[in-house]
């Protein structure tokens, strides 16, 4: 009896070629590991990733320590950490100013995560004993581990994370116990996604960059190319990269335990370090500071009085009229020759002249 | 909630899930609930305004049905709704700051205020779609509706309601009305359909839109590296809408429900009027019937037709954001439409779909094309007029080859993309015929092969970096 007289067989019919349509597809990304196997990196040749809750093994640039020795050198007054917004900090006046060196440890597209690295396997490393470690951050930063650990920041940590990172390890692993970055794992492990992704995409792009270098070594070409869109040749955004705080990243008390921040109070306490905690004012909207929601205010009050308990110095620049003025740059940034102003100004709130 | 989510992913497999287990009132009563949940995901304010806006379409229809004397005031008052808060939301600002601009030569300023509100997501399609309700009920091309859930969930219905397509009330209201039964074959269909919408979101929209957006972040960038910058941009604008429409067409074939194509392989067009036929066609349909043809249309003539084009284009313009570049690439598309009508009547189309002419024509559209993308994508008017008139001469080496990079690399990201629209164009005939009906075994093979290689690449080409949906923020 064919299918058009008999209507159950037509369903079953259908929906059997539904599933093994289904099947299929499900089983059909399997063939990436014949590609891998035959001309891709040999898995024994790949490192266990240093935050095993995030990732499976990978291949990860070297540990960079030419920092620990430049702090050794240096004897630094100040070490100065952050990503892109610790700029504002001018060293030499900041130097001048406490008539010791201040040396940034800056990163840029780097988190909260990245910071506890940075005065982890840096600062404390070296054994040098500043005066203080500032560390500038903007409104929830300072609870958002998995800030820029996550996606195409994530390689900088690299750099700058040892082989085991097991305390950073568990705060990351509260963070994914949930279904989406469970799925996630779940197909990379099965699928060898991110082993696959990490050898087929930069063959792709290197190929095309051969093609097109000509004479040109590949590296040179990469690096002109990284030149032509450096940040002195972008255009002034007025958007920053980080948007405003949502109701639950304001949660301070749900998320301060599964952050960075005790790690690095911790860490300063044990190591005899002054943290000092910058927020910086986000950019300002015809002279004043901008709009805050009441959640985030909250928040911040929070932040204070639990960091300050702990020994650390916490300074609002939203608190600084004369912060107010500064002309910004682009997002959150101000313009280069506002940093000695500003250097000033922090200074004279360091020394508790403001 | 956004289509490339894991919450939308959860929320649609729930929805459908109990969707099919109700009846055909149950399952409408359901379609509502979820759409509104759907749309106010993040921002729950956002219902009022669907809602105020579907009482006052229901009641206009209403109004009209039983006293067809008022009908234009009925009519009226729906445009003003409708297009009111459209108005509002957003095109305020762009009034109060134009005034501004007019105002401060003079030394004059008023004291208008400022809007600091977030446009609801959607509203400009929404709207539309309401109003072809009203205005079709107008006409009496539609008979008003009585049950008021019914006309709600069309007005809400969830895969469309954020970004299209615009359907027609006569086209989903009647789907909405009429009782509709699960099928394994639609449901393979439209599972083909997401993942194919899925593919040209995460692998080709989002990364040559990195591409796009790190040309456009440039201060001077060199002739050849913008143009790759509008190629990539040209391709990220395509994708990223279409797949919108195919997730939107896949999700709703799920329910049972067939929406319109949104595109028909646009950058395949041989001519500006053949482009407007395969872009946006829910959109640019609705501006044919709702404002070119009631302006006239090409019943008058040479001049008063170009007049009705370039005021259908420049409101078309308009539609998608409160921003000169968008009027200007309105009145950019009216131009080139009414040029390539000229030229159709000097030099008329020989030869058949072998023509040698056809590729040559189809790359300078989307040449064309292209140029009217440089003028959509570039919002700052001075970065733009500098922009066309750079020089391919004026170039240095490393502009060409960072430019050719650049090139190839959104190229290699969209070899599918023209893989899919060439065989697609070759089979459209059959492709149209068989799309509701049977496959044969063959056929399912090659689409299941398809799919199956689109997820593979999928898992290892998607983007690193999530990018929105462009037609979100129109």
């Amino acid at each position: 009896m064919s299918d058009a007289l008999d209507p159950e067989r037509g369903i079953r019919r259908s929906a059997a070629i539904f599933v093994l349509t289904v099947l299929t597809i499900a089983v059909s990304p399997f063939l990436w590991r014949v590609p891998l196997a035959m001309w891709g990196p040999r898995s024994t040749d790949l490192k266990p990733s240093n935050l095993p809750a995030l990732e499976s093994a990978r291949d990860r640039y070297p540990f960079d320590p030419a920092p620990i020795d430049e702090l050794r050198t240096a004897q630094p007054g100040t070490v100065i950490l952050g990503d892109s917004m610790a700029l504002r900090i001018e060293p030499d006046v900041l130097a001048r100013l406490t008539g010791r060196p201040a040396v940034p440890i800056i990163r840029l597209a780097t988190g909260a995560s990245h910071w506890y690295l940075l005065l982890k396997n840096y600062v404390v490393a070296s054994g040098i004993r500043p005066n203080r470690v500032v560390v500038f951050f903007r409104d929830t930063q300072l609870t958002d581990p998995l800030w820029r650990l996550i996606g195409k920041d994530r390689f900088s940590t690299d750099r700058y994370a040892l082989d085991r990172e097991e305390e950073l390890n568990a705060v990351v692993a509260a963070h994914v116990r949930n279904p989406w970055f469970r799925l996630h794992a779940w197909i990379d492990r099965t699928y060898a996604v991110e082993r696959t992704r990490d050898w087929v995409e930069p063959a792709l792009t290197a190929s095309i960059a051969r093609a097109v270098a000509r004479d040109q070594s590949h590296d040179d070409f990469v690096g002109a190319m990284n030149a032509m869109f450096g940040l002195d040749r972008l255009r002034a955004f007025e958007a920053a990269d980080m948007g405003e705080a949502d109701e639950a990243s304001t949660d301070f008390a749900a998320r301060v335990t599964i952050s960075t921040l005790p790690l690095m109070l911790d860490l300063a306490r044990q190591h005899g370090l002054q943290l000092v905690f910058v927020r910086v004012l986000r950019r300002p909207v015809n002279g004043q500071p901008p709009h805050e929601a009441p959640r985030l205010h909250r928040y911040v009050t929070a932040l204070r009085s639990y960091v300050e308990q702990r020994g650390a110095m916490f300074l609002d620049d939203r608190d600084v009229t004369d912060l107010w003025r500064l002309a910004y740059d682009d997002g959150d940034h101000i313009l280069d020759p506002e940093r000695p102003r500003y250097t000033e100004l922090f200074f004279e709130r360091m020394a508790g002249r403001r | 909630m956004i289509f490339h989510s894991l919450d939308f992913v959860v929320f649609f497999v729930v929805t459908v899930a109990i969707y099919w287990r109700l009846p055909h009132r149950g399952q409408n009563v359901f379609l509502v609930l979820a759409s509104y949940f759907f749309y106010g995901y993040v921002h729950t304010w956002f219902l009022a305004l669907v809602f105020a806006t579907t009482v006052l379409d229901y009641w206009a229809g209403r109004g009209m049905a039983a006293k067809p004397d008022r009908k234009r005031l009925f009519l009226g008052l729906s445009l003003a709704g409708n297009l009111g808060m459209l108005g509002f939301f957003k095109y305020f600002n762009f009034f109060v700051d134009n005034i501004h601009a007019a105002l401060s030569p003079l030394g004059l300023a008023l004291p208008l205020p400022a809007l600091r509100i977030v446009l609801p997501v959607g509203v400009s399609f929404y709207t539309f779609q309401e109003l072809s309700y009203t205005i079709d009920v107008y006409r009496g091309r539609l008979a008003a509706r009585r049950d008021f859930l019914d006309f709600a969930a069309f007005v809400c219905f969830f895969p469309q309601l954020v970004a299209g397509p615009i359907e027609r009330a006569s086209r989903l209201l009647p789907q909405i009305e009429r009782p509709r039964r699960f099928s394994w074959e639609d449901a393979r269909q439209a599972t083909f359909l997401v993942i194919w919408g899925y593919f040209q979101k995460l692998v080709i929209a989002d990364n040559v839109g990195v591409i796009a957006n790190k040309v456009f972040a440039l201060q001077q960038p060199g002739f050849w590296v913008l143009w790759a910058g509008v190629f990539a941009f040209a391709i990220q604008i395509y994708a990223d809408f279409s797949a919108y429409s195919d997730i939107a067409r896949g999700a709703a074939r799920w329910l049972g429900i067939d929406l319109m194509r949104n595109f028909n392989h646009p950058y395949l067009a041989v001519g500006p009027a053949d482009f407007w036929r395969r872009w946006h066609i829910s959109l640019s349909s609705w501006f044919r019937d709702y404002v070119y043809i009631p302006l006239g249309g090409s019943r008058g003539g040479t001049a008063r037709t170009g007049l009705t084009v370039m005021i259908t284009f420049l409101l078309s313009g308009f539609w998608h954001g409160a921003s000169w570049n968008y009027v200007l690439w309105g009145a950019y598309h009216g131009v080139l439409l009414l040029t390539g009508r000229a030229a159709d009547r000097l030099v008329p189309a020989r030869g058949g779909a072998g023509s040698v002419l056809i590729p040559m024509r189809i790359a300078l559209m989307f040449g064309l094309v292209s140029v009217g993308w440089l003028m959509f994508r570039e919002t700052d008017m001075a970065y733009l007029w500098r922009d066309l008139r750079l020089s391919p001469f004026a170039t240095t080496a490393i502009d060409c080859r960072v430019g050719a990079y650049l090139f190839l690399l959104a190229f290699v990201y969209s070899i599918p993309l023209w893989a899919h629209d060439l065989w697609a164009e070759r089979r459209q005939a059959q492709t149209e015929a068989v799309e509701w009906s049977g496959r044969t075994g063959w056929q399912i093979a090659c689409e299941t092969a398809w799919c199956a290689m689109l997820i593979s690449m999928m898992l290892v080409f998607r983007s690193r970096t999530s990018l929105d949906f462009i037609y979100f923020q129109f």
